[in-house]
């Protein structure tokens, strides 16, 4: 990749990414909010692209859903109703789970922030579900409703608003994977025995939106470097960020910046087998491992927010003790970078 | 960090219904801490409890939140 395709790329990333997160793009079917009747909810070609661009930007929020109440199979009214976000894969997640199946889906309107992130910043909430419900004539069924809430939701949804506003909240299942089954069931219980799982499918999910976070933040530097600084470095930041969610547990460490650490150790010691082998120059071997111990730390504490196990009082911590020491590390990557004249292409 | 005022504790459980991972179990006469280090600080527990009896350091633990709400202050508190 010249430094002209780099900037290409960059600028035409850039625009399109513009262009669409200030786009509430409706989909073709959707129902206007505040309307009082349900329409199908169909998934076309269109919508699994979208989904697949979706995933592939997950961390940048692409395409909303307009909120409103959706109808999935047949059932009318008396189907069940779901709530969730208006973030796009969410619901396209969602309506492929439970696809068949006469469900209703209450689409609340998160600017496209998924459930957990969206409760957090208090725009999922019991009050937001009350609106929307009432909007979109939910609450002309009457009282006693049953909804049926994504349990990720209740760090913004108070139970006991819902209940004194007349419907009956019911705690459902974390992911839309389990729906069909819980659905199967005519009594719609309580999952509260559920706990978050971290496992490597939920890793490897979030393996290659996190590598494209990376790619674009490190294009960024490439291109504001004017191409001084080596593209090697846009690819090695980019791996780094692949590998890591998908080792996350068997990196040795507590913290998640310490994780990175084992890993950029491990890859050092690669580029000092590199160097050993006469394949690297001594100067390039010291910018590389500086950068990749540098990155790898600072993808560690970045992927804090990718997770669903970070915590906040531990991660400012990591972030106190950390984050000064990736800057210090970027820094000799920089000076040694320029004094030794190592790494360009 | 999380804790329960034992004295304003209940034993209702909404708490341990709440919480995405299972950190509070409800005991003889009130909820407690079982699984301190899973906490995430979500403030699912607190939002829930009708007794006012959690106490948690709500927040979100991410590194770009925790930059742009605590330390740059250009965002209000919450991810996303």
């Amino acid at each position: 990749m010249a430094y002209r395709d780099a900037v290409i790329t960059f600028v035409v990333l850039a625009l399109v990414w513009n262009f669409l997160r200030h786009r509430k793009i409706p989909p073709p079917y959707s129902v206007m909010a505040g309307g009082n009747k349900t329409l199908p909810l169909r998934l076309g070609l269109v919508d699994h692209v979208k989904a697949l661009i979706s995933w592939v930007f997950l961390f940048m929020r692409v395409f909303w859903v307009r909120p409103g109440l959706y109808q999935i199979g047949s059932g009318g009214g008396q189907s069940p109703i779901l709530v969730t976000s208006n973030n796009f894969l969410t619901v396209f997640l969602l309506a492929k789970s439970i696809a068949g199946r006469p469900v209703r889906l209450l689409v609340l309107d998160t600017d496209g922030i998924n459930v957990w992130c969206a409760a957090s910043k208090g725009k999922f909430s019991a009050r937001e579900i009350i609106d929307k419900a009432g909007s979109s004539g939910l609450v002309a069924d009457g009282a006693g409703v049953k909804i049926i809430l994504p349990k990720l939701c209740l760090s913004g949804v108070n139970l006991a608003e819902l209940r004194r506003s007349g419907f009956v909240p019911v705690i459902g299942p974390l992911s839309a994977d389990q729906l069909p089954g819980y659905l199967d069931r005519a009594e719609f219980e309580n999952r509260d025995e559920d706990r978050v799982e971290f496992g490597l499918k939920a890793r490897v999910f979030t393996a290659l939106p996190t590598a494209v976070q990376f790619f674009l933040y490190f294009l960024g530097v490439y291109v504001l470097s004017l191409g001084t600084i080596s593209q090697v470095f846009v690819w090695i930041a980019t791996g780094i960020a692949f590998i890591y969610p998908v080792l996350f547990p068997w990196l040795p460490g507590t913290e998640f910046a310490t994780k990175g650490i084992s890993l950029g150790l491990l890859a050092a010691l690669a580029a000092a087998g590199l160097l050993m082998a006469g394949i690297l120059a001594p100067a390039t071997a010291l910018v590389m491992v500086l950068f990749i111990v540098a990155t790898s730390v600072f993808v560690g504490l970045s992927y804090t927010g990718n997770s669903p196990i970070s915590n906040y009082s531990r991660v400012r911590k990591e972030i106190a003790r950390y984050l000064p020491v990736v800057v210090l590390l970027y820094l000799l990557a920089v000076a040694a970078h320029l004094a030794l004249g190592g790494c360009r292409d | 960090m999380i804790g329960i005022d034992q004295e304003k504790c209940t034993g209702c459980g909404v708490c341990a219904e709440v919480c995405p991972h299972r950190v509070l179990e409800v005991g003889d006469i009130a909820a407690v801490v079982a699984h301190e280090e899973r906490c995430i600080e979500c403030g699912a527990c607190q939002l829930n409890c009708p007794s006012d009896a959690v106490l948690v350091t709500k927040g979100t633990g991410c590194l770009i939140a925790i930059v742009k709400e605590d330390i740059l202050r250009i965002k209000e508190k919450g991810c996303g």
